[in-house]
């Protein structure tokens, strides 16, 4: 009996490792692919580097258009989860202690729309944007993706505010504090690690988005790091260290985000299912 | 002046039923005023509409000689404290206290001088830079109250603010807030199911039963001049016997039981279909009491000793008296068709479970409700009982 | 000033929701309506023309379309396959095995990893003379090296096991977090009982997390149905010759690539209506929670 438990340990044990391999392979392929040259990559593809090369990511970090298309991933990123997450917190406040007709139906709306898929929506908001003018700028990006991250906010920001006692809000209201006031100085403090989270969890989102940044933006100087992941992958087809190097400017920056706050992001990322 | 009136105010809510069905009170200026009632009488939804927090359906609000109906809790003028406290989990105690006084902007020394007089009265000075999470349940209290205190309002509503304490720091702390209250007399309307509370706190208390006011008087009115049988048996403890019972010649019987009733009282009741109520005080043990008291002689179920002195549970071949509070359990009175009665004895009765126990019946202190009113019957022109 | 002060007072709920609403308005709420009129035009914005239900019918007859519809169909089959996974690696790491939460955290960093980076260093990876090919090899199992993404039969099948390394971690978190908060006392029941481990997963705890499962099964068959474009950009392109097509793809190609909004937009509506159907699963899944 006792010996079973051990070989079922062990057994589990060497299974998560390989599963565990499998998962991080292609993230240490990047790595040491982007420490060769192109020459090295091509004589043994998965090989340790030998001669490990910074030439790739001084490249990528001083010669190429990474960093411009990194920076304006930031504004996007940054804009976007700004405006939706005031937008959202507004919401979530008036449905949780508002009390008045139509906060229901709202947020019903709102669950429903979580997960429209945003690609059905590309073709008039490509076509709104040409005439509003907006196209191929960054503020085209921004209001999409604001737009798009408003419902799963809101859900977001309901949920946990259904947690924190009315009568706080109650109290605060009596006390004479007005809506603002009481949102700003009550709630808010309250939900400081949820904000957190849920800012980490948009700008994930906003950072990896491809399709609508690939549609909307077309100039390089204005690509966002995907859309201009992509082009250098087509354009460098042949030497794969670089584009590489480039790949690991996108990810690098999610993975330090993951490996500081881990717990906001399991928390975040699971939010969207169940309570 | 801040008296508060509450004229002809009625909640209904969405399903229809009524939460508070034309509810009149007055409270003077300085009064506490007690609302008190069982679980679901509509007590908390009365005092939240005098906060504000709810709109009544219709009926008017008075706080001085302003009518705040329409007015939102804050520009009310009032302090409320929660049953649960609603303290700020991440505001000290200071921050917790000082927040009313900020968001109505009074100058900054004010705000600290007042902070820390109001901390000062309730001992919280020590406490001032803990969070709640770092304090006691009667601490926690003492900052909720606290936070009403500094406010200065016109009035204090309290949402039965000791229910969330043990039974020991509960006496303690009623103490305090009578002791608070000399030092602070300002209209005060105070939310509670426990008559023990509304009686030793109350300068008036207001009964109220499924939205209706039952009764608004003293404490010791109410004990002694009950308006109907919910109000007779909702205040006291052990509550009143109530049996149903019909008076014929001058004599009252319900079931097996027949006394004689001195010709004052039995004219008063002569003829009718009754419900007749007795404090289990007044049903005395027969062997030290007044020999010319009537008799009665009953079994024994039951004997609860309190120490000083020992409930003695019996039950008698007649109906209960309708329209009483009966706790949580409407109808189990019902269910045997024999109604059960408390007398109240001293602890060196020594009687037990199964014992012939004859009990003296005090009938000055009889009291008679209508049979079918459930109002107490009283003779033309004089109050009832005297 | 008193009254409109009084009137806030009662209203400001609906300022507060206001930004929100206007957002939800513009960004879904216009578009939607616009995509279904756009469907039955033709022709670039400015210059419309109507055609009735031309754009459906064309779109009905062009073998890429439905190539690409079933291409989305196949990729539905990852959602069992990552579901049983993750809910096995869940179920593993749930009996508190040594290091499970640094296990956790390993399978859950692809999911949050941008799927185009992820479908770059895989298109390397699956590339002929790429590194799955030169570790097969290797390993000595050249004879399995395959042309994954460059043969029409393989390549939806190599979008599909990306797909699945990247989501499976999510479902991993998710059904981690529901057996943690399962109470304690009905496994150790049944293990007094004295059922087998397998029994007692797929008796008691299984049963226990139902309703998660649910959720993460309909949730992943949104993403897989209408959220796998930048995979099949980043690693196909939709081919070879369109094999790998996914609806997105189709719409993106039709709409902008080439310029033919109608024929996006149908194809829009059209996925639409499928996904209402797990929208409104995915709903009720929600009531049913809240009731709970």
């Amino acid at each position: 009996m006792r010996r079973q438990v051990k070989i079922g340990g062990v057994l589990r044990q060497a299974l998560m490792l390989v599963i565990c391999a499998i998962s991080l392979y292609p993230i240490w392929f990047a790595i040491q692919t982007a420490l060769k040259t192109s020459r090295a990559y091509t004589l043994n593809p998965t090989g340790f580097p030998a001669h490990p090369t910074l030439q790739n990511i001084t490249n990528v970090l001083f010669h190429l258009p990474v960093p411009r298309w990194a920076l304006n991933s930031a504004l996007v990123t940054l804009g976007s989860v700004g405006i939706s997450t005031i937008f959202a917190l507004l919401a979530g406040y008036a449905i949780v202690f508002g009390g008045v007709r139509g906060m229901g139906f709202l947020l019903r709306v709102n669950i429903g729309l979580m997960v429209v898929p945003p690609v059905t929506l590309l073709v008039p908001m490509f076509v709104l944007m040409v005439n509003l003018g907006l196209i191929n700028t960054l503020p085209s990006v921004i209001i999409f993706y604001s737009g798009l991250m408003v419902p799963f906010s809101v859900f977001f920001f309901v949920n946990f505010f259904r947690q924190i006692p009315g009568e706080l809000i109650e109290a605060a209201t009596v006390d004479g504090s007005g809506q603002l006031t009481t949102l700003r100085r009550v709630v808010l403090p309250m939900s400081f690690a949820a904000t957190f989270t849920l800012v980490i969890v948009n700008a994930i989102w906003a950072w990896t988005e491809l399709l609508i940044a690939l549609v909307f933006l077309q100039n390089e100087g204005r690509l966002t790091l995907m859309a201009g992941l992509t082009q250098f992958q087509g354009r460098y087809t042949i030497d794969q260290p670089l584009v590489l190097a480039a790949v690991l400017m996108a990810i690098v920056p999610v993975v330090l985000i993951y490996l500081a706050g881990q717990r906001f992001f399991i928390r975040g990322l699971t939010a969207g299912i169940g309570k | 002046m801040s008296e508060i009136s509450i004229v002809g105010v009625r909640k209904q809510f969405s399903n229809g039923s009524n939460a508070l069905d034309d509810v009149n009170l007055r409270i003077e200026d300085g009064q506490f005023a007690v609302l008190v009632g069982p679980s679901g009488c509509g007590k908390t939804t009365l005092l939240r509409i005098i906060a504000g927090l709810e709109k009544p359906t219709s009926g008017v609000v008075k706080i001085g000689d302003q009518d705040v109906t329409q007015l939102s809790p804050g520009d009310r003028d009032v302090a409320m404290v929660f049953q649960n406290y609603a303290l700020y989990p991440h505001m000290t105690v200071a921050e917790n206290i000082r927040f009313g006084l900020e968001v109505r902007k009074l100058p900054r020394d004010e705000i600290t001088r007042r902070t820390l007089e109001a901390a000062k009265m309730l001992g919280l000075s020590d406490y001032l830079d803990r969070k709640p999470k770092q304090l006691s349940g009667g601490q926690r209290q003492r900052v909720a109250m606290g936070r009403a205190i500094v406010r200065r309002p016109l009035a204090f509503l309290m949402d039965e603010p000791l229910s969330n304490l043990d039974a020991q720091l509960r006496v303690s702390m009623r103490a305090e807030l009578a002791r608070l209250r000399t030092q602070m007399p300002t209209t005060t309307v105070y939310v509670t199911h426990d008559q023990v509370e509304a009686m030793t706190l109350g300068d008036q208390v207001a009964v109220l039963r499924d939205g209706v006011l039952q009764q608004n008087a003293s404490p010791e009115e109410l004990f002694e001049r009950p308006a109907n049988v919910f109000v007779a048996t909702f205040i006291g403890s052990p509550s009143m016997n109530v049996v149903q019972a019909t008076v014929r010649g001058g004599q009252v019987r319900a079931g097996e039981l027949s006394i004689q009733l001195p010709p004052v009282i039995a004219a008063r009741v002569e003829g009718r279909e009754v419900i007749m109520g007795i404090r289990p005080g007044d049903l005395l043990d027969a062997r030290q009491a007044d020999p010319a008291l009537p008799r009665i002689e009953v079994t024994c179920d039951v004997v609860e000793y309190l120490g000083t002195e020992a409930n003695v549970l019996f039950s008698l071949d007649a109906r209960q008296g309708e329209g009483g509070f009966s706790g949580e359990d409407e109808d189990s009175e019902h269910s045997t068709g024999r109604a059960r009665l408390t007398a109240r004895v001293g602890r060196a009765s020594g009687i037990r479970p199964g014992d012939r126990v004859p009990l003296a019946v005090d009938v000055e202190r009889l009291y008679f409700f209508d049979a079918q009113t459930h109002l107490t019957i009283r003779s033309p022109g004089r109050p009832a009982l005297v | 000033m008193n009254r409109r002060r009084q009137r806030w007072r009662r209203l400001w709920p609906y300022g507060f929701a206001g930004p929100a609403i206007v957002a939800i308005g513009f960004t879904f709420l216009y578009p939607l309506v616009q995509v279904i009129r756009y469907s039955f035009y033709t022709g670039s914005a400015g210059d419309q023309i109507y055609v009735g239900t031309a754009n459906y019918s064309f779109v009905f007859n062009d073998p890429t379309f439905r190539i690409s519809l079933f291409n989305n169909l196949k990729l539905l089959a990852t959602v069992p396959v990552m579901t049983a996974l993750a809910l096995l690696i869940a179920l593993m790491l749930n009996d508190q095995i040594r290091g499970w939460r640094q296990y956790r955290a390993i399978v859950f960093l692809p999911f949050i990893l941008p799927a185009a980076a992820v479908g770059i260093t895989f298109s390397f990876l699956l590339e002929r003379n790429g590194g799955i090919n030169t570790l097969l090899s290797d390993v000595g199992l050249g004879f399995l090296a395959q042309d994954w993404l460059g043969s029409p039969h393989l390549a939806t099948p190599s979008i599909g096991a990306v797909i699945i390394w990247q989501q499976l971690g999510f479902g991993v978190v998710v059904f981690s977090a529901a057996l943690l908060g399962l109470p304690a006392e009905t496994v150790e029941a049944a293990q007094i009982d004295g059922a087998s481990w397998w029994k007692i997963q797929r008796r008691i705890v299984i049963p226990q997390i139902r309703g998660i499962i649910e959720f993460f099964v309909t949730l992943e068959a949104i993403t897989v149905l209408s959220q796998v474009f930048t995979y099949v950009y980043v690693l196909t392109a939709g081919g070879p010759a369109d094999s790998s097509s996914v609806l997105e793809y189709y719409i993106w190609t039709n709409g902008f690539a080439q310029g033919s909004t109608g024929i996006a937009s149908a194809v829009a509506v059209l996925m639409l209506g499928m996904a209402s159907v797990l929208i409104v699963i995915y709903m009720r899944l929600h009531t049913r929670n809240v009731e709970m």
